[in-house]
Parts: structure tokens; sequence; C-alpha cells
């Protein structure tokens, strides 16, 4: 072998050798890094910074230090709770139901675990449209409610539970227990049994009971507006008329109204009455999209088109959908 | 760094980057948004590769602007010297993401 080729092999790649040590370097900063961020990460000290981003809503990183401080195999109720409630937060249902599904199982009395867990089933079952979540979540609020009957938010909840599974019996059945206790705002919750039927397309027992809501109190708007849509979905077209004109005497700018009032004139072809109403509207705001959009289409059937779409325009720009695909199909976009 | 055998800077870097992905992943589980590692990393990695070939040549565009507007004497750049630069950008840029994750 000759002293050039001897020397060739003899030269270590200098390059080579620099970077492999530089990289471990690097490595080794890393991993000082990390281990020196989680030295002393005791179970105590997780759960205090957990509960610290608990009270101050920073749930992810709640969520963070509560999983790690479940690795310390506690057995503990209250972080099963607070841990459930960070991943209901941050939307993550099944976990969430998991966990307070294991504060209920050491708990038998904690009424707050079934409403939480009710609550998660509810919001999973909303998710995926799961039928059987419904009702598990619904078994869940029951045993809640035998354990607290004093707790307005669970009749809620059940209700709506069951609103969602499509049990509209069982919903009446949670506001009906409602009613029976003397602390719940009654006028809601006969407005709520008046949607179940609603819902159920049962208008005229919803009239009886937005009826009854506002025998219980006479300043509740909403059911007026709700007793005027019954009659107008069963074509009584004088009596919404009525109970609107109701909603509007006890309430003189309560806006849904008005619209309902212009959306009927609208639909009787009595444009120009649409068009007083929808005035009347932007003289409280301005900025109302329905109104802009009810005054855009009266125009429209009388002919006035400048004046139609300078409304559409302003009711596209405050968010009106409909105005938009009108303006678009006039193809003024 | 490891101008001679780039495949090995690409070997190294890459599995850096996966078990940074790996640390990503074990994060954002709680959001239900765990994804697919291997995609994820060779997603990720191919996002710091190019932001570093940016960074690197706008450093080189501004360092030839540099060399202009002083009149400097006009000296080669060498490719060895810019590789070096885009190689420290890539442990750089693994660095922060990895400060960052560690945060949380």
């Amino acid at each position: 072998m000759t002293l050039k080729k001897r020397v060739a092999i003899k030269v270590y790649d200098k390059n080579l050798k620099h970077s492999v040590i530089v990289t471990m370097c690097f490595v080794a900063i890393m991993g000082s890094i990390y281990f020196i961020r989680n030295l002393n990460y005791s179970k105590k000290y997780l759960l205090q910074k957990a509960n610290e981003y608990y009270s101050k809503e920073e749930h992810f990183r709640a969520a963070k230090y509560f999983s790690k401080a479940l690795n310390f195999n506690i057995a503990d109720t209250e972080v099963y709770k607070k841990y459930g409630t960070s991943l209901l937060k941050l939307g993550n249902y099944s976990l969430a139901a998991k966990y307070f599904r294991l504060a209920s199982s050491i708990d038998a009395y904690d009424d707050e675990a079934y409403c939480s867990l009710g609550d998660a089933l509810y919001r999973k079952a909303c998710e995926n449209g799961d039928k059987q979540s419904f009702v598990e979540a619904i078994e869940y609020i029951e045993r809640a409610v035998e354990l607290n009957p004093d707790s307005e938010k669970l009749y809620l909840l059940g209700g709506l539970c069951c609103r969602g599974g499509g049990l509209y019996e069982k919903a009446r059945t949670f506001y009906n227990k409602a009613l029976s206790s003397d602390n719940f705002n009654k006028a809601g919750f006969y407005n709520l049994i008046g949607n179940t039927f609603d819902e159920e397309g049962n208008y005229k027992e919803a009239v009886i009971y937005y009826e009854k809501a506002v025998v219980s109190d006479n300043s509740f708007v909403t059911a007026f507006c709700s007793i005027g849509d019954m009659f107008l979905k069963m074509n009584d077209y004088e009596s919404a008329l009525k109970n609107y004109q109701k909603a509007i005497e006890v309430n003189e700018k309560f806006v849904p109204a008005y619209i309902k009032i212009a959306n009927l004139y609208y639909d009787k072809n009595n444009f120009t009455k649409a068009i007083a109403v929808a005035f009347k509207v932007l003289k409280i705001n301005p900025q109302d999209n329905s109104a802009n959009y009810s005054l855009g289409m009266s125009y429209k059937q009388l002919g006035q088109d400048k004046e139609s779409l300078e409304y559409l325009k302003k009711a596209a720009f405050y968010g009106n959908d409909k105005a938009l695909k009108e303006i678009k199909r006039r193809n003024v976009l | 760094m490891f101008y001679n055998k780039r495949y090995l800077f690409v070997v190294v870097s890459y599995l850096m980057n996966f078990i940074l992905c790996l640390l990503i992943n074990k994060c954002f589980i709680f959001l239900e948004m765990g994804f697919n590692i291997i995609l994820g990393s060779i997603i990720i990695y191919a996002i710091i590769l190019t932001s570093c070939s940016v960074a690197t040549l706008i450093l080189l565009y501004l360092f030839k602007i540099f060399k202009w507007l002083f009149k400097l004497k006009k000296r080669k750049i060498e490719q060895k010297f810019l590789w070096n630069i885009f190689s420290i950008f890539v442990y750089l840029c693994i660095f922060i993401i990895f400060f960052k994750i560690t945060e949380y």
C-alpha cells in the first residue's frame, strides 16, 4: 500500500465527527430540559397546578396536569369531577363521561356527578345522533333528581335529553315534576311543555300550555309569540296576529313579534302593511337583518327594484343568508 | 452538519422530528386531536425543511445585499457554509417546537 493511500485511510471524516458530537450534545440538552421539567412532579404538585389552571378556566392545561396526577392512582371524586369538567369544556365527551362515571362509582349519593355524567352523555349523543346515549343520559339525570329534587338545572337538562331522544312524554314528566315543586318559575316550565307539544305537532295542546305560561306570568312575551306561531301553523291568521300584537302591548320593543307580523302580512300579500311594520323594527334597531330582508322582499313584490335591492344589500351586510341568496339570484354580486 | 453524509442528516433530523410528533400527539389527545404519527411527522418534517430552506435563502440574499450596499469584497459563498446554516436552522426549529411543547 502506498503512503498516500495509508494517509487517505487514516484521515478521519472530521465533518462527520463534529456533526455527531454536535447532534449528541443537542439531544443531551433536549433530554435534560425534558428531565428537569418533569422533575419533582409529585402528586401534590401536579394536583396543585391542575387546580390552579382549573380555577383560571385554562382547561387544556388543567386536563394535562389532572391526567398526570391520575397516573399516581388517585381515587378522588373531586379530582375525577374536575378532570371530567375540563374534558367536557374541551369537547372530549367520551373521556369526560368515563371520569364522571368513576366519580359516581366512588360516591353513589353525589347528584352533581350524575348530573355532569348526564350532561356529557347528552352532548355526546347530540354530536353522534346516538339514541342510546340519550337514554343513558336520562337514566343518570333521573338518579340525580332522586338525590336532589330541588335543582332546577336537572329538570331542564332531563327535559332537553328526552326531547333530543324524541321522548316527549318523558320530557313532560320531568317538567311536570318541576311544576309540582313551588321553587321554580312555573311560566318557564309551562312554556317548555308547550314546546314539546309543538315538536310533536300537537298545536292545540301546545296553545293550552303557552296560555298557562302567560296566565302564570303575563309579561312573558315569548309565550304570546309562541301562541301566535301555533295559530299560524293551524292557519288561523287572525288569532296569530292578535297574539303577536299582545306581545307588542306587553313589550313594545320586542322585535321578534314585529318581524312575525311583517311576515304574516307578507304571506297574505299585504306588502304595504308589511313594509310599515318592518320600518317600525328599524326604528328600534336599524341593523336588524330580518326587517331589512322583509323590506327588500316586500319592495320586490311591489315592483320597486331599486329600494328592494338597497334593503336586501343591507340585510346581507348584517348577516342575512336569504338576502345574500336573493342578491346572487339577481346576479348583482 | 453531516455535509459529507447528508442522508444521515435527513435520518437523524427525521427521527428527532418523529419523537417530537409523539410528544405533540400525547399533548393533544385531550382534544381528541390525535393524528396518524407517521403521516403527521412527514408533514411536519416537510414544513420544517421548507421553512428552513426559505430562511437560508433569505439569509443568503440579505448577505448579498449587505455586500453590495457596503461594497465589500466579492467572496464566493461556499456550498458547505450554506448547508451548515440550513442544518442549524433545522435543529433550531426542532428545538423551539420541543421547548414550547414541554411547557405544556
